[in-house]
């Protein structure tokens, strides 16, 4: 089934997830699950915990939507409740940090695993980045929202939103550059 | 600038492939699980509060009976003395 499906319209499938229809609900996590997955990756930079966020953005999906007031607005909702999760997380690691100092922070290099320069330097440089410009950063890499919508999302005026998406593109501009 | 597109993809990619092949499901499944925990709590919090109303009536009504005896009380000993009073006069 191809994502232009009938079944897959969004809005009409959160109309039914509301209505309680599992099938609906379902395919709304199959929809998005991918881009989701992406963006918390991007934010948090490690696979390690990657799925049991992924899996609490969705859960919190499937216990709020039925408060959700227009499944029109459902895909910018999604992605604040992801943006919120990645938030929580980078709190509590960085008090994991204070506390354990010494564990291993970086993921087993698998040297099986093709090279992938360009695409793993761009991962860390993310990860340079400070937290609220990396959101906006993956969030722009993720869909072409507007200025309002990402304003929307991150919880901050459509100005922070354009300084900080200016500061965060010179960034990687010139790092990428090196 | 904005970063290249298949730079995102890949990473997309990368993410997509540490989800396990269930995962729709298997989220269905925690929502309906913290979905029956949820209301269970609300369950326990509405007995209690329930509870809670019936024993301050219960008590409210122990107290207010309690008062009126000892009020029936005083008042018949008062009517008493008031007799006694009356028949030395």
């Amino acid at each position: 089934m191809t994502k232009t499906d009938a079944r897959y319209d969004p809005p009409a499938l959160v109309v039914r997830a509301q209505g309680g229809s599992r099938e609906a609900m379902e395919d709304l996590i199959v929809l998005y699950q991918e881009r989701v997955a992406g963006f918390v990756y991007s934010m948090i930079g490690s696979g390690e915990h990657l799925a049991d966020l992924c899996q609490d953005t969705f859960v919190r999906m499937i216990t709020g939507l039925p408060r959700l007031k227009s499944p029109e607005s459902f895909e910018m909702w999604l992605f604040k409740i992801a943006r919120n999760v990645c938030a929580d997380h980078l709190r509590r690691e960085r008090v994991r940090r204070i506390l354990v100092p010494l564990r291993q922070e970086h993921e087993p290099v698998d040297p099986r695993a093709p090279s992938q320069g360009r695409v793993a330097r761009f991962k860390k440089l993310l990860q340079d980045l400070p937290p609220r410009q990396r959101e906006l950063i993956a969030l722009t890499g993720e869909r072409d929202w507007s200025y309002q919508e990402l304003a929307g999302i991150t919880g901050c005026t459509v100005s922070s939103v354009k300084s900080r998406l200016f500061r965060a593109r010179e960034f990687l501009r010139r790092r990428m550059n090196e | 600038m904005n970063a290249d597109p298949r730079l995102f993809q890949s990473l997309r990619q990368q993410a997509a492939v540490r989800l396990p092949p269930d995962f729709a499901q298997r989220v269905i499944r925690e929502g309906e699980r913290i979905r029956r925990q949820r209301s269970g709590r609300i369950r326990v919090i509405a007995v209690t509060g329930v509870l809670c109303a019936a024993l301050a009536v219960a008590i409210h009504i122990v107290n207010r009976r309690t008062a009126e005896r000892d009020n029936l009380e005083k008042w018949s000993s008062v009517a008493q003395q008031a007799q006694v009073l009356e028949a030395s006069l």
